[in-house]
């Protein structure tokens, strides 16, 4: 995995090492530890579950790291889950589910490379 | 001389009580004795007293008896004449009818009975004519008649006599009289008494002897008792109170009787109340018919043998006083003589004991008989006895050695006659050191002590003490080691040294001459600019070996001499890489090496570290693998953080590997050694100093790390070099900084401590780096409880500002702080928290600061805005 990759994939890189102390060790270091976050499948189970409060735990604490490490296809649409299961909102969050979790996937291919 | 002689003096003790109270027995019965022969001595002293007095008494008594009697004549004489002088008809007086005694006749008589009696020493004189008539002196001269008086019958028959009266007619008293016929005309006319009354009979009896009157009787030979001093007495008959007298024997009482029946004298001892006395009876003697009978006086007789057993009672309490005293005194001695023996006796055990801690055993030999006695310590065990000859002990302890040379000289040391022989000349200690084993490899100080010595000074007794040595010997011969050891390795260095010198003198000659050479050529072929050029090129070449090799001596002597200082700074880890890399590039693209090169995985690069040296190791070890890997091959240099260490330090590593020409196995452990170079073929092309590894080892080691080395022969080298290093802070250029915030000093925030509270991995993970960068020493917790705890954990003043995560399990961060607030600290109260949160509306910042919080920062945070936020608080309080 390179920094190229990750530009290419669609995070803000430069925002992300800055946050990194412009160090790539340590950036990419943390990049690879999002795909295995266990909020991820937290996340899946509490919306499957119909658990807001739960999801809402899950989708927040994702929304920070991958916010850090400015991984916008993840954070995006984290983001936008996070403040309507804050507000406990009763809507179809497929759509958001599924975004992300294609997300998560791609980063977890190219962490693999 | 220990319990031995204590004992002795214990039997010695009772048998000296013994003996005192035998002696005390015997001086008892001695005394009893005495007092027993004391009695029948006074006794019988009493009784030849009483005897004697007794007998003179009644020599005396009758003496005078006897004088009386020819008294009382002679005074019948004298009446006869005054009868006839004064014409008396004494047959006018003897006429049967009192009434017809002429008157005057009687009146003459009693006329001249008063002349008589006022001239004669008789008490009473009388007159007794035949018919019994009893003339006196008185106013009526015939005062009785005493015709029935059995003297009356004696007088008129003529005879002259003594008798006794128990009760006088005239006077009621007792007397005793003399009687004497008168005549006339040849005829009896009547007789003549003479009385003496009991006044007179006192006089004559009483005695005393020792200031105690003696009670004498005057008894007729029928045993009445005529007069007796003791006037109580009342019996008439003296044998009659016999019976009732307690004698001291059967045999007293018939004495007395048979005295009294044989007119004899006799001594018999009675008792009165008990107490013992004696008596006499004496017969006057002549023909007298009166004994007298005398007593000792009871008192008398007590008061001696008192006062005799007084005496001999004194003279034994004195004795007995006295022989206490010595007793006592000799009991007193004893007991002190014995206190000091055993203090002696102590104090020789003492030394004793102390000698044998010393010493392992004592022998004691005569040196006149040639034997030995072991004193203290058992012989060696099994070997020989307690008791025996020296030369058994000698050959005994001379068996042991195995090494005939150690024997010998052992045998000479211990030879009796070399020991006595310098005994002899005055020597009194004589020690040698001797290689025994007595028990393992042991050595042992031999102690030959004289003890005693005859009047010539020839030594009589002497002593044997071994001391074992072995500990002080073994010291020793450590001490020498550990010498000889530091001998060798100044030695060594001295080598070190010279060799040094004559290589380096050898390494810089070679340059010296080839700029000397090659200036030489240059100046004679001037003109040949070609060949100027070719000198010249060749005459840098050799400068700059020569500069490096002085170089490298220099540091190596300042190594050395540790005259080394670090010059640390704060470095970029990245930076230095970078130029190594660049550096080893160009190095090996001549000879076609081929250069990996990997730092990436060092997380903290900005360290702090003496940039120069470090480059200098580096570049060393880096330049050796160019060197020493021939064409073709590979090198490849690695730098990695291997581990982060607390206090914001980290372990660094750097290997460098190369499939170089390799170093062999016996090379290896001398490679860091100064001028050593391996000595083969290969190396010998390969321009060297020999200094290069000695000096980076030395640089390794100054900057506190480690350098190792694995190589193969043939094959290559890897060189390995770690190193721990502090982080150090810098600040990131900041692109994204909102630049209205005021600017502060970032140096104030280096060493603040900051706990940080936050359960997400990844951002802990970030919200450290920044927080480092910016010089905080950083906390985490994992969730609000363990934030708490960790507060009161490190306690008051610890943590200068805490950062609080407001989502998180178990506690969140509302409640944290709330719970921080509650402690009961003004530090807790004080104590700066900012919340960090990915919700940034003002509800929630309106939350926080109700829960306690003192600032509030959204998540992603901005580093600069965050700092800024942490510079406020820190510095508002």
């Amino acid at each position: 995995m390179t920094i190229d990759m990750l530009t290419a994939y669609g995070a803000n890189t430069k925002e992300g090492l800055q946050r990194c102390m412009n160090n790539d060790g340590v950036y990419l270091r943390l990049v690879k530890m999002i795909p295995g976050d266990g909020h991820f499948q937290k996340l899946y189970d509490a919306v499957e579950a119909g658990d807001l409060a739960a999801a809402f735990e899950a989708a927040h604490a994702l929304k920070g790291s991958t916010g850090n490490l400015a991984l916008t296809p993840i954070f995006a649409p984290v983001s936008e889950l996070t403040e309507l299961l804050r507000a406990r909102t009763e809507t179809d969050y497929t759509p958001l589910v599924t975004a992300i979790r294609d997300a998560q996937k791609k980063l977890c291919d190219i962490c693999a490379d | 001389m220990s319990m031995k002689t204590a004992k002795k003096s214990d039997r010695n003790a009772i048998q000296n009580l013994i003996c005192a109270v035998l002696l005390i027995c015997g001086v008892v019965l001695s005394f009893v004795f005495f007092y027993r022969s004391n009695v029948k001595r006074i006794t019988h002293q009493n009784e030849t007293y009483i005897a004697d007095i007794a007998t003179q008494r009644a020599a005396l008594v009758n003496d005078l008896f006897a004088e009386n009697l020819a008294y009382i004549e002679s005074s019948a004489v004298v009446l006869e004449t005054a009868f006839q002088n004064e014409a008396v008809d004494s047959a006018k007086l003897n006429v049967e009818a009192e009434e017809q005694i002429d008157p005057v006749e009687v009146e003459k008589v009693g006329r001249l009975l008063r002349a008589c009696e006022e001239r004669f020493a008789f008490n009473y004189f009388r007159f007794i004519d035949l018919h019994g008539r009893d003339y006196t002196t008185g106013k009526t001269v015939i005062a009785a008649n005493v015709a029935e008086r059995e003297y009356f019958g004696q007088g008129i028959s003529g005879k002259t006599g003594m008798t006794y009266i128990l009760d006088s007619k005239v006077t009621s008293e007792r007397q005793i009289g003399f009687y004497s016929p008168v005549y006339q005309n040849g005829e009896i006319a009547g007789f003549v008494i003479g009385f003496y009354g009991e006044d007179f009979i006192n006089n004559l009896l009483e005695v005393s002897v020792f200031d105690h009157a003696c009670e004498v009787l005057l008894c007729a030979q029928d045993g009445t008792i005529i007069y007796s001093t003791d006037k109580t007495v009342e019996a008439r008959n003296y044998l009659d109170t016999l019976s009732e007298f307690s004698f001291s024997q059967d045999t007293d009482e018939r004495k007395v009787r048979d005295a009294f029946a044989k007119r004899n004298d006799t001594l018999f001892s009675y008792e009165v109340d008990g107490q013992k006395t004696v008596g006499i009876v004496s017969y006057l003697g002549g023909d007298s018919d009166f004994l007298m009978v005398s007593y000792f006086p009871v008192e008398a007789y007590q008061s001696m043998i008192r006062n005799a057993s007084i005496n001999g009672a004194v003279l034994l309490l004195s004795l007995i006083g006295l022989f206490l005293v010595a007793g006592i005194f000799f009991i007193v001695r004893f007991l002190l003589q014995k206190k000091k023996l055993l203090e002696e006796a102590k104090n020789s055990n003492d030394i004793h004991f102390a000698m044998s801690r010393l010493f392992e055993n004592f022998v004691i030999v005569n040196a006149e008989k040639r034997t030995y006695h072991y004193i203290e310590g058992m012989p060696d065990v099994g070997h020989i006895p307690n008791d025996g000859a020296y030369d058994l002990f000698a050959d005994d302890l001379l068996d042991r050695f195995p090494n005939d040379a150690e024997r010998t000289e052992a045998a000479e040391q211990i030879s009796f006659d070399r020991l006595t022989r310098q005994m002899n000349q005055g020597q009194n200690i004589i020690s040698c050191n001797l290689h025994a084993p007595i028990r393992d490899e042991e050595w042992f100080t031999y102690n030959f002590i004289v003890v005693s010595r005859n009047a010539e000074g020839r030594v009589t007794e002497f002593i044997i003490a071994r001391q074992d040595i072995t500990g002080l010997q073994k010291k020793e011969e450590e001490i020498r080691r550990i010498l000889e050891r530091a001998r060798d390795e100044a030695e060594k260095g001295n080598r070190a040294k010279s060799n040094f010198l004559s290589s380096m003198s050898h390494d810089i000659r070679t340059p010296m001459n080839a700029i000397i050479g090659y200036t030489n050529i240059a100046l004679d072929k001037i003109d040949d600019k070609e060949m100027v050029r070719d000198s010249l090129t060749k005459i840098v070449a050799s400068s700059h070996y020569l500069l490096s090799l002085i170089n490298d001596v220099l540091d190596m002597s300042k190594i050395e001499s540790g005259k080394i200082q670090l010059n640390v700074n704060k470095c970029d880890l990245n930076k230095i890489f970078e130029r190594i890399a660049d550096l080893t590039r160009s190095q090996a693209r001549k000879k076609s090496l081929a250069v990996s090169f990997n730092t990436d995985q060092v997380s903290h690069p900005f360290v702090i570290a003496d940039e120069l040296r470090l480059e200098q190791v580096l570049i060393n070890i880096a330049g050796n693998a160019v060197k020493y890997t021939p064409d073709g091959g590979s090198i490849s240099i690695d730098a990695k953080e291997a581990e982060e260490l607390p206090d914001g330090k980290s372990r660094y590593r750097f290997s460098v590997r190369d499939t170089g020409i390799g170093m062999s196995e016996d090379f290896l452990p001398h490679i860091f050694e100064s001028f050593s170079r391996e000595t083969n073929s290969t190396i010998n092309k390969i321009q060297g100093t020999g200094l290069g590894m000695a000096i980076t080892s030395r640089l390794v080691e100054l900057m506190g790390g480690e350098i190792s080395v694995s190589s193969k022969l043939g094959e290559g080298s890897e060189f390995v070099v770690t190193l721990t290093l502090p982080h150090w802070e810098k600040s990131t250029e900041n692109e994204l900084s909102g630049t209205d915030e005021a600017p502060f000093d970032k140096a104030a925030l280096v060493g603040k401590k900051i706990l940080l509270v936050e359960d997400n991995d990844i951002n802990a993970e970030i919200a450290t780096l920044v927080l480092s960068d910016f010089g905080f020493t950083v906390d985490r917790a994992c969730n609000g409880q363990e934030g708490v705890d960790r507060i009161t954990e490190k306690g008051s003043g610890y943590y200068d500002v805490v950062l609080m995560d407001i989502q998180m399990p178990v506690v969140n961060g509302y409640e944290a702080t709330k719970q921080i607030r509650g402690l009961d600290t003004e530090y807790a109260k004080r104590l700066p928290i900012i919340a960090m949160s990915a919700n940034a509306y003002e509800e929630d910042v309106r939350e926080s600061l109700a829960s306690g919080m003192n600032g509030h920062i959204a998540k992603p945070f901005d580093p600069q805005a965050l700092a800024a936020e942490l510079y406020r608080r820190i510095h508002a309080r």
